[in-house]
């Protein structure tokens, strides 16, 4: 009973186990399952992820491959960039740097390199200080300047001596400012202006050589009327010197020869005057003149040279015909008209007219004159005339009615010239077979101008202590004279080095220099810089017989100069030494 | 007479539902105008990031950076001791570096829907905590079951067992009192909660939240096997496989403690024809809950609760 009992529990726990082990494999097998579905969907998973990195790192790829691209296409543009600008930079007609805040050189072109002799490490980095040069480099202060002024700085004319030649520069410079506006840098273009400035003396040269050929070939044209006038005068002279020699006659009748021969003596004197003071070659100078005085000495020298035939008459219908010009010139012109009109009347009988009036133009005149008061000096002839189709043309170069060797055909373009000068026109007006009648119109000079006060004390005295250098002792003797004369204390020198000593001995003692520009050893342009070095206000006067345009330029910024031209009048000396010591004293008194 | 009493308090309140089938649409409008309805954009775009196996790590951080409760709420679980990372993660890219896109991923979808449940205790039955806890642990566990017995990613069924739920907040939230009663009444342990609703307001919680999903742009299969998920046999053909499963994960679930209610009402009929349905075993789920109980622990501890 036991024993089935046993056998029972046995067999149902057998049943239970097998039932338990069956369950168990169930679970697992369930589990496995599931861990195998979870494992394919992590391997997906995994795949996909992996495709996105690969995407990712392909992507990372392509970009960085366009941007290599980017960045050698925007090199290869600044490489290109460069080359063009270094094409214009190398190529432009002027010396081109550009600088740094701190003024060291960043960029200069190749014909800047050229001009200095310069390699580019030997510039680039540096400072004007820092370069050794033959010549010295373009002016730092001006690059200072407009730095500081963040400014253009433009025309500044600077200028170089390298082996006996003389550069003149124009230099513009241009700041850099940034966004905030401060200059970063400076740009500068300097132009070789020599040609220019040398052509232009040039130029100038020649057309006073001009002038002075068309004197004398004026001249030429007076000649046969000036050589019958002075046969005249000698005839006159001779004729009474004779009688007074030869013939006995009473003292009384002597003594009125020797008036007569005076009186021609003075008269060709007065006719030689005339001559020379046409044909005197002399720098142009501008004063008040009164033209009427130039047409009368013109008619005196034109009178003689024409036949009695033709009759030269001269209206005044004013009497105050006062303009600033230069006398000499104005002379050339009405000679050069008188001349023509003479030689328009071919027959041998005829009349030449000069009138001069007054004449108001206003704004917008045909003449294209400024408005104002204007002489107006006509001068008619009643020859042949003009053909109308010729007009337009006389006034231009070369243009002449005359045959070979008659003329130059430059005559009236100098007149032109001569008038448009001095603020003035000349018109013509013609008709064939009743004559031809010139018009100059020239500026009247303001009447408060002619009369100013200065002119009615001739000296005026000092008692100051003066420094004269002039080569020539006989200026030397007269100056000395003069201002002793005045009341100056003068030390006078010939020799410009010694003078120079003594004023750097004693810088102090001098209130004023007066100095010749053209003198051996040290010149009149050293010694102004001498003195300015030691002394930068004292005033300097510089007296010189011929001034040339750069000479001029050179001297005009500096402060308390003054230059007077050779020969110069006492009485204008005295006045700009007496004018130049007053305005430094109120100077120095403040 | 009893049910006839019942019947007679369903009755009269049908006569007030009577009145709320005009409430049903203004229901309607209150949610679309209120916090709920702001957090449905980043949802959807997070929903179709999920979804979508082309879309970029980029793309994702473009959208939580907007959102910085969202992020900050990631940025916090990436820095929690379970990922043990030797830095400190900052930004959301750095997340997505460290800990991985798919799980920053799930993260995100999971932080955004948690702002659906953010509020107040307001009854002793049920907690908007517990709910969460609840909807988190449907979404493991559905997802567990496309993985290991369906051999499908599961990301898609993850988003939907996390909001299926949502239809009780809305309720909850803007009809308290009823959603109290319909609570009482299913202690009562009689009937399901899906008749019990349907008797007191006329509607329940899975209508509700499919019709507002659907009006905001979810996906057809999103918001019909939420509509379904009490009826599965009710369910279109194409979103049954997920209904049926939002109801077995539901089942499985409050079994497994983590209901958000105490009562453990359950149809043992109507889950053993589901469950054969798609060919589950018993042993294979309780399997399943082994590992989402695991789970659901560790995320306990790394705050997700």
């Amino acid at each position: 009973m036991v024993q089935e009992l046993l056998e029972k529990n046995n067999a149902r726990l057998n049943i239970n186990d097998n039932q338990d082990q069956e369950q168990e494999i169930t679970i697992l097998s369930t589990k496995l399952r599931q861990l195998e579905n979870e494992l394919k969907i992590l391997e997906q998973e995994n795949e996909l992820t992996n495709k996105r990195f690969l995407d990712i790192v392909s992507n990372l790829e392509h970009k960085v491959k366009e941007k290599n691209q980017q960045l050698y296409l925007s090199q290869s543009l600044i490489t290109e960039k460069n080359k063009e600008l270094n094409l214009m930079l190398n190529n432009a007609p002027a010396l081109i740097y550009y600088k740094d805040a701190e003024l060291a050189y960043i960029q200069v072109n190749q014909k800047f390199l050229s001009f200095f002799n310069l390699a580019p490490s030997s510039i680039l980095g540096k400072k004007n200080n820092e370069i050794i040069t033959d010549i010295d480099l373009f002016s730092e202060s001006y690059d200072i300047i407009t730095l500081n002024s963040k400014k253009p700085s433009n025309n500044i004319i600077e200028t170089f001596k390298y082996e006996g030649n003389k550069y003149y520069f124009s230099v513009d410079r241009i700041p850099i400012i940034d966004s905030d506006n401060t200059a970063r840098g400076i740009v500068c273009f300097a132009q070789n202006i020599s040609e220019k400035i040398s052509f232009e003396q040039e130029k100038s040269k020649f057309e006073e050589q001009l002038r002075q050929n068309q004197k004398i070939e004026a001249l030429g044209t007076l000649a046969s009327g000036i050589a019958h006038d002075f046969n005249n005068i000698l005839s006159a002279i001779n004729g009474y010197a004779e009688m007074a020699a030869h013939v006995e006659t009473s003292p009384e009748n002597i003594t009125k020869y020797i008036d007569a021969i005076l009186k021609a003596g003075l008269r060709a004197k007065e006719l030689t005057r005339q001559i020379l003071s046409f044909s005197r070659k002399k720098e142009t100078k501008f004063s008040p003149i009164n033209v009427i005085d130039i047409i009368e000495d013109v008619k005196k020298l034109v009178r003689p040279s024409l036949p009695s035939s033709i009759n030269l008459e001269f209206i005044k219908k004013t009497d105050q015909a006062i303009i600033f010009a230069d006398a000499t010139q104005i002379h050339q012109v009405f000679m050069n008209l008188c001349t023509n009109a003479f030689q328009a009347i071919k027959s041998s009988k005829g009349k030449i007219t000069i009138i001069i009036d007054k004449q108001k133009l206003e704004d917008d005149n045909p003449l294209q004159l400024e408005a104002g008061d204007y002489q107006v000096i006509q001068i008619m002839d009643d020859g042949e005339g003009i053909q109308e189709s010729k007009l337009k043309q006389i006034f231009e170069p070369y243009y002449t009615s005359k045959k070979c060797n008659e003329g130059t055909g430059l005559g009236l373009s100098i007149v032109s010239s001569i008038v448009r000068t001095h603020k003035g026109e000349i018109t013509v007006k013609s008709k064939l077979g009743e004559g031809t009648t010139f018009t100059t119109y020239l500026p009247t000079l303001d009447s408060l101008q002619t009369d100013s006060s200065e002119k009615n004390l001739k000296y005026i005295n000092g008692c100051e202590t003066i420094l004269v250098i002039d080569d020539e002792e006989s200026v030397v003797a007269l100056m000395d004279e003069f201002l002793s004369y005045l009341g100056y204390n003068v030390i006078a020198h010939s020799d410009s080095v010694e003078a120079m000593n003594i004023f750097e001995k004693q810088p102090d003692r001098f209130q004023a220099v007066i100095t010749d520009m053209t003198m051996p050893k040290i010149t009149g342009l050293e010694v102004v810089e001498k003195v300015r070095s030691i002394n930068e206000n004292v005033p300097i006067i510089l007296a010189s017989g011929y001034f040339d345009t750069m000479e001029e330029e050179m001297i005009s910024g500096i402060k308390n100069l003054k230059f007077i031209k050779k020969p110069y009048e006492l009485s204008s000396l005295s006045h700009t030494l007496y004018d130049m010591i007053k305005n430094q004293n109120v100077l120095t008194n403040f | 007479m009893l049910k006839d009493l019942r019947g007679q308090k369903i009755n009269n309140r049908r006569v007030n539902m009577n009145q709320k089938k005009m409430t049903f649409y203004e229901l309607k409008q209150a949610i679309h105008s209120s916090e709920l309805a702001s957090i449905k954009t980043v949802l959807l775009e997070l929903i179709r990031l999920i979804n979508d196996p082309s879309a970029s790590a980029k793309q994702l951080k473009d959208l939580v950076e907007v959102d910085p409760p969202l992020s900050s709420r990631i940025l916090r679980l990436a820095n929690s001791a379970y990922y043990g990372m030797a830095r400190r993660i900052t930004d959301i890219q750095e997340a997505i570096i460290w800990i991985g896109f798919d799980t920053v991923k799930q993260i995100s979808i999971s932080m955004k829907a948690l702002e659906l449940f953010l509020g107040n205790e307001l009854d002793i039955f049920f907690s908007r905590d517990k709910l969460w806890r609840f909807s988190v642990a449907s979404a493991l566990t559905s997802k567990l079951i496309y993985r290991r017995e369906f051999k499908e990613l599961g990301n898609d069924i993850y988003s939907i067992a996390l909001l299926h739920n949502i239809g009780h907040i809305m309720i909850e939230q803007f009809i308290p009192d009823d959603f109290r009663k319909n609570l009482m009444s299913y202690r009562s342990g009689v009937k399901n909660l899906i008749e019990i609703e349907q008797n007191i307001l006329g509607f329940d919680h899975a209508i509700l939240a499919s019709e507002l999903m659907k009006e905001w742009d979810f996906h057809e299969n999103i918001y019909l096997s939420i509509r379904f998920h009490h009826q599965p046999q009710l369910a279109p053909a194409h979103v049954r496989r997920e209904a049926t499963i939002l109801y077995i994960v539901d089942q499985l679930c409050t079994r497994y403690d983590f209901g958000f209610s105490d009562i453990k009402n359950s149809n043992k009929f109507a889950f053993t024809s589901a469950i054969d349905a798609y060919n589950l075993q018993e042993i294979a789920l309780d399997n399943i809950m082994t590992t989402v109980k695991k789970d659901m622990r560790k995320m306990e501890q790394l705050g997700w609760f």
